[in-house]
């Protein structure tokens, strides 16, 4: 026999279709979760999943803590983080970041609203991520040293802090203030001097200017005292605390590799400002836009692999110094500026990331990076001037919206 | 085919969407599959079960390269499940028939003017060992080494078997072809 009859038979029986069997699909499905339960953690239904992130997210703040307690010359000075209840207590946070939000799914991604990791002094019950909120960790390795003695020597190395973002949650100002130790959810050691800044002769500044400090508010119309009064007086020491950030992103993925992603960012910086009888605060509110072009290197499984890079623009939208003189321990007068000056603050990063997906819409993602600081061409002082580069780990969750196409 | 692959990339992740997508684009083709191969209807759906179910508990782990590649495997993986079940179930005997003088004629089947389900019927009413082998042979294009490795036994007996699977057929398919005219 000729063969063609039976090339025939096998092109028609390759595309053959017949009717699938009844009730097929509901037992793959069945089987499969079966299968998925019986497989381990990959599948873990969604609540265990979760409680499994948080989990992952204590052990990581109770060994920042222990780095961050191991550490010489650290002092802790008040520990009123413990006092608040909310879940974010950042205690300081720098680093305009940018929410690097990686999702697989070619549809929109947002990641609303960030809940902040905990504290170091915060039990294990504020790492509880809810579902429907994002939780970004974030650590810089700035060192913020809150220990105000007025000494200049550098602090030591490791001050990692762990970047934290609120959303909706007022009294994270009250918890900050008071706040000043740095957290050290760290995982990256970054040698480095310390923040302070400023003058450190404090000491003898002090009565020569008391007039200045005095005297500023009163010539409004006088082109010099004007720049004068709109900073802080110049002896002062400042002690910086990392950034506080709160965001909103959107990432559009045009492809299986390529997103771009932007949104909007508010970012808090505050500062102590201390000297031998002075102290007080200056805070600085920021909001920014980042822009952040993310490839996804690989995927296996439940992970991706990704890598980012990205600008942050910045705009101060608040600025301002409260500072106080203390004559026996008593205050004898406060004063309190805003800042002239709001300037822009840009900001360039690179980093790669690691993202769990939990589930298809929750993923748990580490993402380390590099930041770059530019600038802004003001006197006002911030952490960035004395740190512009720095790297940085990013802890976080990530949330996916919309439906796939 | 690129939306193929990115549902791949989400059925290993776990989404059910996905899987349901690739199980309605595959399991017509699947169930014709498995049923050329084992020829009651019952037995059919269990192992499509099982074959589904392994199918997805390992798609996290499977290399997508291009077109095709996905139906080729999920369809290989059907047809292993089909053959271990015959194997272990239908014990096909492949000793050869010698009871039956097959008429073997001079012309080949007008397969064109036959329908597919006609096709498919007449194979899936072939004897199992015929029908196997006819699978193996014709369909999945497997050699006489191969068929004769798979199913345990000798290359000529897989030969042989062949030629009378495809006699039988042709018998059958010209039978339709007679009572149709």
């Amino acid at each position: 026999m000729k063969d063609k009859w039976l090339k025939d038979i096998q092109n028609r029986m390759a595309d053959y279709e017949i009717a699938e069997p009844e009730g097929l699909w509901d037992a793959v499905e069945a089987g499969c979760k079966g299968a998925r339960r019986r497989r381990g953690i990959i599948f873990l239904p969604r609540v265990r999943r979760l409680a499994v992130a948080a989990a992952i997210m204590a052990l990581l703040s109770v060994g920042a803590l222990w780095l961050y307690v191991g550490s010489p010359d650290m002092s802790i000075p008040d520990a009123t983080i413990a006092a608040i209840p909310q879940p974010s207590t950042p205690a300081n946070n720098l680093q305009p970041e940018q929410n690097i939000d990686q999702s697989n799914s070619p549809s929109k991604t947002a990641v609303i609203g960030h809940v902040a990791a905990p504290s170091s002094a915060v039990p294990d019950e504020h790492t509880q991520v809810p579902a429907s909120q994002n939780v970004e960790i974030s650590e810089t390795s700035d060192s913020s040293n809150s220990s105000n003695d007025g000494s200049d020597f550098p602090n030591p190395p490791q001050t990692k802090s762990s970047r934290q973002k609120y959303y909706d949650n007022p009294s994270r100002y009250i918890a900050r203030k008071k706040s000043s130790s740095p957290l050290a959810l760290g995982v990256f050691a970054f040698g480095g001097s310390g923040i302070k800044s400023g003058n450190s002769r404090g000491r003898d500044m002090w009565s020569t200017s008391a007039d200045k400090f005095l005297g500023e508010g009163e010539n409004p119309d006088k082109e010099d005292t004007r720049v004068s009064r709109a900073l802080p007086p110049d002896y002062l020491d400042y002690s910086h605390h990392l950034p506080i950030r709160v965001g909103l992103t959107l990432k559009y993925d045009f492809n299986s590799r390529f997103a771009i992603e932007s949104g909007l960012s508010y970012t808090y910086l505050g500062s102590d400002i201390k000297s031998n009888h002075t102290s007080g605060e200056q805070s600085l509110h920021y909001i920014g836009i980042p822009l952040n072009l993310k490839y996804r290197i690989a995927s296996w499984r439940s992970f991706d692999l990704y890598a980012s890079a990205g600008v942050l623009a910045e705009k101060c939208v608040s600025a301002k110094y409260s500072i106080s003189r203390y004559v026996d321990g008593q205050i004898v007068e406060t004063k309190t500026e805003q800042l002239d000056d709001k300037p822009f603050q840009f900001s360039l990063n690179a980093g790669a990331g690691i993202q769990w997906n939990i589930s298809p819409a929750v993923g748990l993602y580490a993402e380390p990076g590099v930041s770059y600081y530019f600038d802004d061409n003001t006197q006002i002082k911030t952490i960035y001037k004395e740190r512009p580069l720095e790297f940085n780990l990013n802890l976080g969750l990530r949330f996916t919206l919309g439906s796939k196409n | 085919m690129d939306r193929e692959k990115e549902l791949v990339r989400l059925a290993g992740r776990g989404d059910s969407a996905a899987m349901r997508k690739i199980y309605d684009s595959n399991v017509g083709h699947l169930t014709a599959v498995c049923s050329r191969y084992i020829p009651n209807d019952e037995d059919v759906r269990d192992l499509l079960q099982e074959s589904f179910i392994k199918i997805f508990s390992s798609i996290g782990s499977f290399d997508y390269r291009g077109a095709g590649s996905l139906k080729a495997w999920m369809t290989r993986v059907v047809v292993n499940d089909s053959l271990r079940f015959i194997r272990q179930n239908l014990h096909v005997s492949f000793t050869e028939l010698t009871d039956v003088e097959l008429d073997i004629p001079d012309e080949e089947p007008e397969v064109d003017e036959l329908p597919s389900n006609v096709i498919f019927d007449c194979i899936r009413a072939l004897p199992d060992g015929y029908r196997t082998i006819f699978n193996l042979s014709v369909i999945e294009g497997r050699s006489h080494r191969e068929i004769a490795a798979i199913l345990n036994i000798k290359e000529n007996t897989s030969a042989s078997q062949l030629h009378r699977a495809k006699a039988m057929l042709a018998a059958k398919l010209r039978q339709y072809q007679s009572i149709k005219k």
